[in-house]
């Protein structure tokens, strides 16, 4: 995914969307969801990283994000619009889209803790 | 035998560069990246110093584009559009390139980057086994968030600006390439 300012603004003085902070990034110990948020707060807790979660912690990670959306369009150049509803959907049954929705937030919030991680 | 004489003259040509547009906009996710082209990468274009055809809506269909593209000053085809492995579509699924069911002059000695899901793998493949001097798109689906759509769109439309700024095809998928890392 492509790494780039949004015109939507800047948080913190850095390049990630204020939108994104509040959306889960991966689960710590217990298995409870983390925020972007939480793992920018000093002191924060030891976080599960992406590479360790498996196919299903991942689609669980991506439909949790989705939800969390107050507005979620995905496009593709073949497969037309696909909307909230549907895209929780294809990613709950990790169809060839969902497989793809997933791999797009994975990729998203790697980028992200790559971001924080330069602060 | 009378001698034989052959009477002849040198003729040069001008050609101006000329660059083919084929885009659809029949619905939502064509639309979007057409309207981002046409205030982007048209106008780049011809600062360049292109000549640029539009093929674009109802345009966008084999009929118009195949006698155009075999033309010789056409340097370059770029467009969005509906595709698969082997094919890649204009108006309303109008196939405009297929592989096999094709000039093989359409693509030789001409560069083509199509906006398009999975094109690459074979109908890209075939083109440059036809002559094409270099082919750039995606090999499989082509998904961006509509919310973003703008920044999808300018790295996909990267490939034009480096090709209109006279960078190889090497020097192009570099540039392209770093952007969207």
């Amino acid at each position: 995914m492509a790494k780039k300012t949004t015109s939507r603004g800047k948080t913190l003085g850095t390049k990630i969307p204020p939108e994104q902070m509040d959306l889960p990034v991966t689960f710590d110990a217990a298995g409870n969801l983390v925020t972007l948020r939480q793992v920018m707060e000093p002191g924060h807790g030891s976080v599960l990283s992406l590479a360790s979660l498996g196919p299903e912690k991942r689609a669980e990670l991506t439909v949790k994000r989705i939800e969390a959306q107050p507005k979620f369009e995905v496009a593709m150049v073949g497969g037309g619009i696909v909307d909230k509803a549907r895209a929780i959907e294809e990613v709950k049954a990790q169809t060839d889209i969902g497989k793809v929705l997933t791999e797009i937030e994975q990729r998203l919030i790697q980028n992200l803790l790559e971001e924080v991680k330069g602060e | 035998m009378p001698e034989v004489i052959e009477r002849t003259k040198k003729v040069s040509f001008v050609l101006h560069l000329t660059v083919l547009g084929i885009d659809s906009n029949y619905e939502p996710v064509t639309l979007a990246a057409f309207q981002y082209r046409e205030k982007y990468v048209y106008p780049y274009l011809q600062a360049k110093g292109f000549t640029v055809k539009k093929f674009q809506g109802p345009l966008a269909r084999r009929h118009y584009v195949a006698p155009e593209a075999r033309k010789p000053e056409v340097e370059y085809l770029t467009g969005v559009g509906h595709g698969s492995y082997n094919l890649y579509t204009g108006d309303h699924g109008d196939v405009i390139w297929q592989v096999g069911n094709y000039h093989p002059d359409e693509v030789k000695g001409k560069i083509v980057h199509l906006l398009s899901c999975q094109t690459a793998r074979d109908l890209g493949t075939d083109f440059v086994r036809n002559g094409c001097r270099a082919y750039f798109g995606y090999d499989e689906n082509f998904t961006f968030y509509m919310a973003e759509k703008d920044t999808f769109f300018e790295c996909d439309s990267e490939i034009d600006k480096a090709f209109g700024d006279g960078l190889t095809a090497a020097q192009v998928y570099d540039r392209v390439k770093k952007l969207y890392d």
